[in-house]
């Protein structure tokens, strides 16, 4: 091995399963459940990568802007569509346009930064860059947006009656709402803050891993590495505070009355 | 002129009331568990928006008046009044702080603090009042305030008859020194026939004036 890349052939892949088998045998053996779940979660992200990785090399080899474009525009639909599909009937109307909006506008905003500015990317569309740094932080802004809504959600229920004392004491729906809103907003970055300071101690993060696989020096690993970490707290706090500022206000009506049906 | 005056008033099948007036002074609102008193006071304050009719605050219907400014004017007391993390002081200053108003001073902190007969010192940890404390508590705040008027829901309920009555007896006395008008909620015929000067009862889905 003189320093270049291992590439593994598709019987390399197959060893990796033994170890999900060995997973397997010991949750036979201990009588665990969920060894179905298990096994099909394994065999449909072998397969759903497989497909990716097809398309990305296609994709790759003949890049254009519309391509690109319409890539991205996937992704935000299908951010936006599992951030809806976790709350189900939960969200009003006013909600779900606030997670359209925060989740498409916030995470534009943060792609496009990132791209054009700080890695200065030409051509602007270039799907091998454009791709994988979208997948981050929109991926990130999701989860993010759906853990401070959730805090949000459950907020309102269980302080419906706090809320309304401060509007009958004459606060405006802001201050009322605030400690709710404050709180939702550590719970949602919180996840990104632990990784954060887990970073290069407890683990090496996934893309930073797999440049220095492909033979890049660690120091430009790291940078990027940095970068996108960076990235991903500026993605999720500008999409989290957009969702949390715009949807605490879907509570309240014109006349800063607290809407009790929308309270699910 | 009254301090409210409702006109063919109606919500969601709660209430359907055809006209109400409540005077100056101190009135009671009285009825049955779940009648709608509660609702009532919520309608006073905008809390809650009437499918039809209208209601005027001191001549003006209330739909002309900002929301926030008129629960400025009429803060309404819930229930259950809140007590935040923190200290008395905290809690007797969370009206101006919601209102993003400077805390009220110490001195007078106190004062409406000891007249409503409470001993701890504002600076003591709020979690452990007990039910009745935080309820006295709640109502020192309104004493902080200058209100037009205030709306109270139950603010008694978790006092025993005699301590309710003093300390309604001075609340009442100490607001109507400085010219407010007092809403009450409450189920105790004692406190009616101690503090209040009219009374309003609601029951089967209306609220009519009555007899004290």
């Amino acid at each position: 091995m003189s320093g270049g890349l291992v590439v593994l052939g598709w019987p390399q892949v197959g060893l990796a399963f033994v170890m999900v088998l060995v997973v397997l045998l010991l949750m036979v053996a201990t009588r665990v459940g969920r060894r179905g779940e298990m096994l099909w979660a394994c065999l449909r992200m072998t397969v759903q990568l497989v497909l990716v990785g097809l398309v990305l090399g296609w994709v790759f080899a003949h890049p254009s802007w519309w391509l690109t474009g319409l890539i991205f525009a996937l992704m935000q639909v299908f951010a936006v569509a599992t951030i809806l599909g976790k709350f189900r009937g939960r969200l009003s109307l006013g909600l779900r346009r606030v997670v359209v909006l925060a989740s498409t506008a916030g995470t534009t905003g943060a792609v496009a930064w990132f791209l054009f500015v700080v890695v200065g990317l030409s051509p602007w569309y270039e799907p091998r860059y454009v791709i994988p740094i979208a997948g981050m932080l929109i991926g990130n802004s999701m989860t993010g947006i759906t853990l401070g809504l959730k805090a949000l959600v459950d907020g309102m229920r269980e302080n419906r009656d706090a809320i309304e004392d401060a509007l009958g004491l004459g606060a405006a729906p802001r201050a009322a709402i605030a400690p709710l809103v404050r709180s939702a907003f550590e719970s949602a970055l919180m996840p990104t803050i632990n990784s954060m300071l887990g970073t290069g101690i407890v683990f090496l993060p996934g893309m930073m891993t797999g440049q220095i696989l492909a033979g890049v020096d660690p120091m430009t690993a790291i940078g990027y590495q940095i970068a996108i970490l960076l990235g991903i707290v500026g993605a999720v706090g500008t999409t989290v505070f957009l969702a949390l500022v715009l949807g605490a206000r879907t509570y309240f009506d014109a006349r800063d009355r607290l809407r009790d049906d929308r309270i699910r | 002129m009254p301090v409210f005056e409702l006109e063919q008033v109606r919500f969601r099948g709660v209430l359907d009331i055809p006209a109400l007036r409540i005077e100056t002074g101190v009135t009671a609102v009285t009825g049955p568990s779940g009648a709608g008193k509660s609702t009532l006071l919520r309608l006073l304050d905008d809390l809650r928006e009437p499918e039809s009719g209208t209601i005027r605050h001191r001549g003006t219907d209330i739909r002309e008046i900002p929301a926030i400014e008129l629960r400025r004017r009429v803060p309404m007391l819930s229930q259950s009044p809140v007590v935040v993390p923190g200290t008395v002081l905290d809690n007797l200053a969370r009206a101006h702080r919601l209102q993003e108003r400077p805390d009220p001073a110490p001195d007078a902190a106190a004062e409406a603090l000891a007249a409503l007969g409470l001993t701890q010192d504002l600076d003591a940890d709020a979690g452990v009042l007990s039910g009745g404390e935080r309820q006295r508590l709640a109502l020192a705040r309104l004493l902080l305030l200058t209100p037009d008027t205030v709306l109270l829901d139950e603010p008694t309920s978790a006092l025993d008859e005699d301590t309710a009555l003093r300390v309604m007896g001075t609340l009442v006395r100490l607001l109507a020194a400085g010219g407010t008008d007092i809403v009450l909620v409450t189920h105790s015929s004692a406190l009616v026939d101690a503090c209040a000067e009219h009374r309003v009862v609601v029951s089967g889905g209306t609220a009519r004036q009555a007899a004290r």
